[in-house]
């Protein structure tokens, strides 16, 4: 479906993209990095809104930059919000449709279908300017899918979209999948990507890091001890039944902000334990969090 | 079925919605009071050549301000606005995509020139006649001609719609009226040449010159209609394949 080989696109003397070689096949594949890391760069390069400076990109065998063969059989959804304002979300979805080259007949049926199916049949009729973020992210996944295309490529889709919203999001993306769509989501988040797909694509300064099942970030993580911090008001009590624990390596108490940070081997096991804490032995738990589980302390594991 | 019918009617109806247009009527309502004014101020002139004057110094100046406006909207607008990147993923072939809205931008402007001079006309009560008849021949090949260069420019030049005013009041106002032949590099002499206006009489003045008179257009209207399509044709296919084959991607602060 899309084919990468290696692909390099320099704006001037910064890279976008560096040298990435990757095969897209039906699904869902979720590129994942972190601002900056190149992901809208390569979403362009495979839309053919920008050719690679090196290497080639190739979209069902033919080169993607200004192809409307292409463009029939892709949708794109991209990061940027803007519209045209003054138009309502069901003349703009129309408007594209016409341009996919739907007759006036067609699009109209197509456009009424597709707002329906991403929930803004009712209120498709106001007009873009007085749009929430969420319903602007709906209407511009309406366009991206109003032709039917075969692949379909959103750029950070979940930006500004409420958790009924992202739920939804996702089990549409699952429908779409399950009919044999070859579907890029950009994202930056990791607990949004797990919850999405197992294949990803892992982009760090333009460079593809990792490409294939998300389990293999996971094993990346699980070399190194995670940290965890609980806020509690009985930190001794409480750090001294959690370094009893097997898998706990180290306790330390956070005098300044109050509360406890370990380092744990087996974060599930722990997790696991962790009501216990307060159901059994009757401790106080405010909350917890984990600070190394986001994606930037993953993009630091991968790099040592 | 082609798009190009789609491309041009969606963009005509865009450029000539009631908020967007309604500057421009506005403009050619003020033509008609400028023209009872100007007849109030010089009771000697007569309808003609209040008329003449009027569309020389001004409807075809509005032209070229309308052709800079509207010319910017069919690229470098989308590009500015982000909007871009809905009409290039779509399957459209892009000279189709260009020339269409090129066209849409040409028919817009024509019409504000022929909105200005009926103004014009209604103001100084010239008759609608021949010489109106051979200003709106003018003003639709101007608008033409204008479009497909400014539209040019914003293909080559970020910003575009700055150049591209200079053009139409300094460069277009100045070089028809400077000495020698350089007349000919300027649009408008070739319009004022198809327009074909009654001479107006110079002001007589004791005072001794100071500058070199302006010369005489000597451009035939016939060479004229020639130069000023060949340069819609030049333009338009440039366009064509310049925006065919170049990268217009909105910037953004990262990815």
């Amino acid at each position: 479906m899309i084919q990468i080989e290696n692909a390099s696109r320099w704006f001037g003397q910064v890279i976008g993209v560096n040298d990435v070689t990757h095969t897209i096949e039906p699904g869902v594949t979720a590129l994942l990095g972190m601002n900056g890391a190149g992901k809208s760069t390569l979403l362009r390069l495979i839309t053919g809104q920008i050719r690679p400076t090196t290497g080639s990109i190739k979209v069902f065998g033919n080169e993607p930059f200004a192809n409307p063969e292409v463009y029939k059989r892709m949708g794109y959804c991209p990061e940027i919000d803007q519209f045209y304002e003054h138009r309502t979300g069901r003349q703009f979805v129309n408007y594209l449709a016409r341009l996919a080259g739907m007759s006036a007949a067609e699009a109209k049926t197509r456009t009424d279908e597709v707002l329906h199916e991403v929930g803004m049949a009712d209120r498709a009729d106001k007009k873009l300017a007085g749009y929430s973020k969420g319903m602007r992210q709906r209407i511009k996944l309406a366009q991206a899918i109003l032709h039917d295309p075969d692949i379909i490529l959103l750029d950070e889709p979940l930006n500004g979209l409420d958790p009924v919203g992202r739920r939804e999001f996702m089990s549409y993306l699952h429908t779409l999948a399950e009919r044999g769509k070859t579907i890029l989501v950009s994202s930056h988040i990791l607990f949004e990507v797990e919850q999405m797909t197992k294949s990803i694509m892992l982009l760090h300064r333009g460079r593809l890091l990792a490409a294939g099942d998300v389990s293999l970030i996971r094993e990346y993580i699980d070399k190194y001890p995670h940290r965890v911090r609980i806020e509690t008001p009985q930190p001794r009590e409480v750090a001294a039944k959690l370094i009893q624990l097997p898998y706990v390596l180290k306790v330390e108490f956070d005098e300044w902000r109050g509360g406890i940070e370990l380092q744990t081997r087996e974060l599930n096991q722990f997790f696991a334990f962790l009501p216990t804490l307060t159901t059994e032995e009757n401790f106080t738990i405010t909350g917890f969090s984990s600070p190394d589980n986001n994606l930037e302390s993953i993009f630091h594991y991968l790099i040592e | 079925m082609s798009i190009a019918p789609f491309v041009f009617t969606s963009t005509l109806q865009d450029m000539l919605r009631p908020k967007r247009f309604a500057i421009w009527v506005i403009v050619a309502i003020a033509m008609v009071v400028l023209g009872q004014v100007f007849l109030r101020f010089t009771p000697t002139s007569t309808a003609t050549m209040a008329y003449s004057t009027l569309s020389e110094l001004i409807v075809f100046r509005i032209l070229a301000l309308a052709a800079a406006i509207f010319a910017t909207g069919v690229v470098s607008q989308e590009v500015e606005q982000k909007t871009i990147v809905y009409l290039l993923t779509r399957p459209v072939p892009r000279p189709v995509l260009i020339l269409a809205r090129t066209l849409a931008a040409s028919v817009t402007v024509s019409i504000v020139g022929i909105l200005a001079a009926l103004g014009t006309a209604l103001g100084t009560r010239s008759t609608i006649g021949e010489l109106f008849f051979r200003d709106c021949s003018a003003l639709i090949l101007g608008s033409f001609a204008y479009c497909a260069l400014f539209v040019l420019v914003s293909l080559l030049i970020n910003k575009s719609m700055v150049i591209n005013l200079i053009f139409a009041f300094g460069y277009e106002a100045a070089v028809p009226k400077m000495p020698g032949d350089i007349y000919k590099v300027s649009i408008n002499s070739y319009l004022m040449s198809i327009a074909s206006h009654p001479k107006i009489a110079p002001v007589t003045s004791d005072a001794a010159p100071v500058a070199t008179p302006a010369a005489v257009n000597t451009i035939q209207p016939g060479a004229a209609w020639l130069a000023m399509i060949g340069l819609v044709v030049l333009c338009s296919m440039f366009n064509a394949q310049w925006f065919d084959r170049n990268e217009y991607v909105p910037r953004e602060d990262g990815d």
